[in-house]
């Protein structure tokens, strides 16, 4: 590999991670990055997708299951792409 | 809340014993742009240094009522708390000794207790804000946190 192309890829390698970091520092929540995903990666829900809980789509549907089983109802109530990116 | 409260083992168990669980997105037509937030912009924010946004925590009685909702991000410490004031508050309005047409008064005397003892403004807004009404979920709109900050609608 010449000087040039590991300059290159080091230049590029340097890029994405001031790119990453000034994502992390604009995002408003707070729990990052303090307070990231295991692997320290904001986009990493590997706990949360092994997490286990059973998400329900229909507050309809959350409330007739929540009469049968006698318990309440707990509602996370979004706005947005929540599903591809967010906290 | 994914990430941090969500993955948390304790709470995962909690949310499993105690709630049956529902997600949903209200607005999900609204994209954010590259890089999720404007620069220039600072939520305010609730006292675990979490913000007032898009989302809000909503624990509700198996008939459809609202008990306690919370706005913005909540860490482990947080959402436990709530959760705990939701079920102790659900708990008296639904003791049998209580007659239905007292729930609303406990309700708003519930809120109003919790707003003078909560340690942040913006916690204590919300629960003054709810202590107005007494409501099922289907009233409870995605701007009725507005006062607080929330500006995705």
């Amino acid at each position: 590999m010449t000087v040039n192309k590991i300059t290159w890829i080091s230049m590029v390698l340097v890029s994405l991670a001031l790119v990453s970091a000034a994502r992390q520092e604009n995002h408003p929540c707070n729990c990052h990055p303090r307070e990231v995903g295991a692997s320290g990666s904001r986009n990493d829900w590997d706990g949360y997708r092994k997490g286990g809980i059973t998400w329900h789509y229909s507050i309809d549907e959350a409330l007739k299951l929540a009469k049968d089983e006698k318990k309440l109802v707990f509602w996370y109530h979004v706005a947005g792409d929540l599903d591809k990116e967010g906290c | 809340m994914r990430t941090v409260t969500f993955s948390d083992g304790g709470m995962v168990k909690l949310l499993g014993d105690k709630f049956v669980c529902a997600w949903v997105n209200r607005r999900p037509d609204l994209k954010f742009k590259d890089g999720l937030y404007p620069k220039e912009w600072r939520p305010r924010g609730l006292a675990n240094g979490a913000a007032v946004t898009n989302i809000t925590s909503v624990f509700a009685a198996p008939d459809g009522t609202v008990i306690h909702a919370m706005p913005g991000y909540l860490d482990v410490a947080g959402f436990k708390r709530h959760f705990e004031f939701a079920h102790a508050l659900q708990a008296q309005l639904y003791d049998p000794a209580v007659k239905r047409e007292d729930r609303a008064g406990l309700y708003a005397k519930a809120h109003l207790k919790a707003a003078k003892e909560a340690k942040d403004d913006n916690e204590a807004e919300a629960h003054r804000l709810l202590a107005e009404r007494f409501m099922r979920v289907d009233e409870l709109k995605f701007g009725f946190f507005d006062g607080l900050g929330n500006v995705f609608r």
